[in-house]
């Protein structure tokens, strides 16, 4: 899977790095001083990196924690995302992943220890809960057998008593959450388009079935759930699509066991949406009815509310509206 | 139609008569470099180092004009581990002049072997493990990326010296032996990356379209941004681009093109 493996020399000797090694045997290994050497230079092809990324092994040291700003929607009062992995094992078309970095290669920070830190002591800074997210430039769960984050980091929250994490995934490899006791404060979010759009713009992700039976077996098991309705994709057949999602999502999943729902349309920065568009200018997708305002690519305010609307009516039928939450653009 | 292009960037006549001969390549010019060529395979001879190699890379670009085309230094490097006439392709490329490494994105399918590579002012009589010596190839990368994505600009290397058989005992007799040797493989690679190519190149059908507009009306540089935009986004929607063509004409200027092409695309936008 990962043929080539390039590595910081200062973390040429950690054990991380080590295991990692350990587990690609035949992977050519090529040395760099620092990370930004291989992955920051302009002039790649994000689009044709996807087709065979290499694994980036450093150190991070710059910021580990980063606020989340309110319009997240999800979470509490005091919120916060952190990286230990850049870039996606998937391939979908609307991710902001593709306009935001110069390279597709995964780049993997091996000092989690260093982000425990932070994370203890934003936790600690106030009464109010902290919640943690995971999933916001990797997919939390997807390369889990390269980087045991997921094993490395659960443990460490469930130690701490005034922190959440939301683990935020499309992969169906959960078996390091099923191998352990739910933890008390863990939402597991799984994110879905209805089945026709996952085909067309979420490649080399699981089906919508697979997924929603890897949801199912983790909440009969205990653990939080959350649903994450985000893109919400403009499409023929909007209605009966999503009806059909939420009926196969919501139907055999207990309402007690959903931490959440969170409902975000189809929003870019306009940046970022240029460069994608670039990369993939026969996608369909970014042909579709948008505009650009405040330094973002959205839909258009009556076809964002309408598409909201509708999935707020159709999930009344099986979600609590308190469980419920919009994201805005 | 797209056509399928290479441009092969090699040192020493030795090195590049096997490429010639493999893929038929015709002469078609000698000064400042000698210039090979059939359909888009394009080839030049730069000699040895890297002012030449910068040169000749810099002649060949002015002969595309085509963006993001697929390049390729092939020559002979010394290496501190391979055996001789082993092949093997460049992952890092440094130089002993500068601090500034490339590193050339891997995402072909191939059975060479992936090495660090350091481009040298002088032949290397010296070996490190796990390196490879050669005189041109960052001057190579350094030069083509102006006109191609990384992932498109390759570095191919044949061992002809390594510790156990040194520079000094090799003869350039040998050269076009040990490329022809892996001609096979190495045009499997080219034959990679030229189709890679295409896939980034924008469909010829759009500009031809473009051009076909702006020669019926005058359209300013923001409306030829817009109007470049709607083709384009009209060919993925999958709409006879034709049509575009009628607008143009029966529009009185190129604002009544831009807008009657967003009237006509409207009902098509929303994503199936």
């Amino acid at each position: 899977m990962i043929e080539i493996i390039y590595m910081e020399d200062g973390v040429r000797e950690h054990p991380r790095s080590r295991q990692i090694l350990a587990r690609f045997p035949q992977a050519k290994v090529l040395p760099c001083t620092h990370y930004k050497e291989v992955f920051n230079p302009s002039g790649q092809s994000f689009r044709l990196q996807k087709k065979k990324p290499a694994l980036i092994l450093a150190r991070q040291t710059s910021k580990l924690i980063h606020p989340i700003p309110p319009s997240y929607g999800v979470g509490g009062t005091r919120n916060f995302y952190f990286s230990h992995l850049l870039n996606c094992l998937y391939d979908c078309r609307y991710c902001f992943l593709q306009g935001m970095y110069p390279s597709a290669h995964y780049l993997m920070f091996v000092n989690f220890e260093d982000f425990e830190e932070e994370i203890v002591s934003a936790s600690q800074n106030s009464e109010e809960p902290s919640w943690f997210f995971s999933g916001y430039d990797c997919d939390s769960l997807a390369l889990e057998s390269v980087t045991g984050f997921a094993d490395h980091f659960l443990p460490f929250f469930k130690k701490l008593d005034n922190a959440w994490i939301e683990l935020r995934t499309k992969s169906v490899a959960t078996r390091v959450l099923r191998d352990r006791e739910p933890l008390e404060r863990a939402v597991v979010a799984f994110s879905f388009t209805p089945q026709e759009i996952s085909a067309q713009l979420e490649h080399g992700v699981p089906s919508v079935d697979a997924r929603i039976r890897a949801m199912l077996q983790l909440a009969e098991l205990g653990w939080k759930i959350g649903l994450r309705i985000d893109p919400l994709i403009d499409c023929t057949d909007f209605k009966d699509r999503y009806a059909k999602l939420f009926e196969n999502i919501f139907t055999d999943l207990p309402e007690h066991t959903i931490h959440s729902v969170s409902l975000g349309a189809f929003r870019m920065p306009t940046g970022f949406f240029k460069k994608i568009e670039k990369h993939y200018p026969d996608e369909p997708l970014f042909a579709s009815d948008l505009e650009s305002k405040g330094g973002v690519i959205a839909y258009r305010e009556n076809t964002e509310k309408r598409l909201k609307h509708t999935c707020f009516e159709l999930l009344e039928k099986w979600v609590s509206p308190s469980k419920i939450f919009s994201c805005e653009t | 139609m797209s056509i399928l292009s290479m441009n092969f960037v090699i040192a020493f006549p030795g090195e590049a008569q096997p490429i010639i001969d493999f893929y038929d390549l015709q002469k078609v010019g000698k000064q400042p470099f000698p210039y090979y060529q059939i359909d888009n395979h394009k080839l030049v001879i730069s000699g040895m180092g890297r002012e030449r190699t910068a040169q000749a890379v810099n002649y060949l670009k002015n002969e595309s004009s085509t963006p993001n085309q697929a390049w390729i230094n092939l020559g002979i490097a010394g290496h501190g581990s391979l055996e001789i006439g082993q092949p093997f392709l460049a992952g890092k490329i440094e130089d002993d002049l500068s601090e500034n490494c490339f590193y050339p994105p891997q995402i072909y399918d191939h059975t060479f072997p992936v090495t660090c590579l350091k481009t040298c002012s002088q032949p290397c009589s010296f070996y490190e493990p796990d390196l490879g010596y050669d005189m041109e190839a960052h001057a190579f990368y350094s030069t083509v990326l102006s006109v191609s994505t990384r992932e498109l600009v390759q570095v191919i290397k044949i061992v002809s010296d390594n510790p156990g058989s040194p520079l000094a005992s090799f003869s350039p007799k040998e050269v076009p032996r040990l490329i022809e040797n892996h001609l096979e493989t190495i045009a499997l690679l080219v034959n990679q990356m030229e189709k890679t190519s295409l896939t980034i190149q924008l469909e010829p059908e759009i500009s031809n379209t473009y051009e076909k507009v702006r020669e019926i009306h005058h359209f300013s540089s923001t409306r030829s941004h817009q109007l470049h935009d709607l083709i384009r986004q009209a060919h993925a929607l999958g709409l006879y681009l034709g049509e575009i063509e009628s607008i143009a004409q029966s529009a009185k200027d190129g604002a009544e093109v831009i807008s009657s092409i967003n009237l006509w695309m409207g009902p098509s936008r929303q994503f199936r």
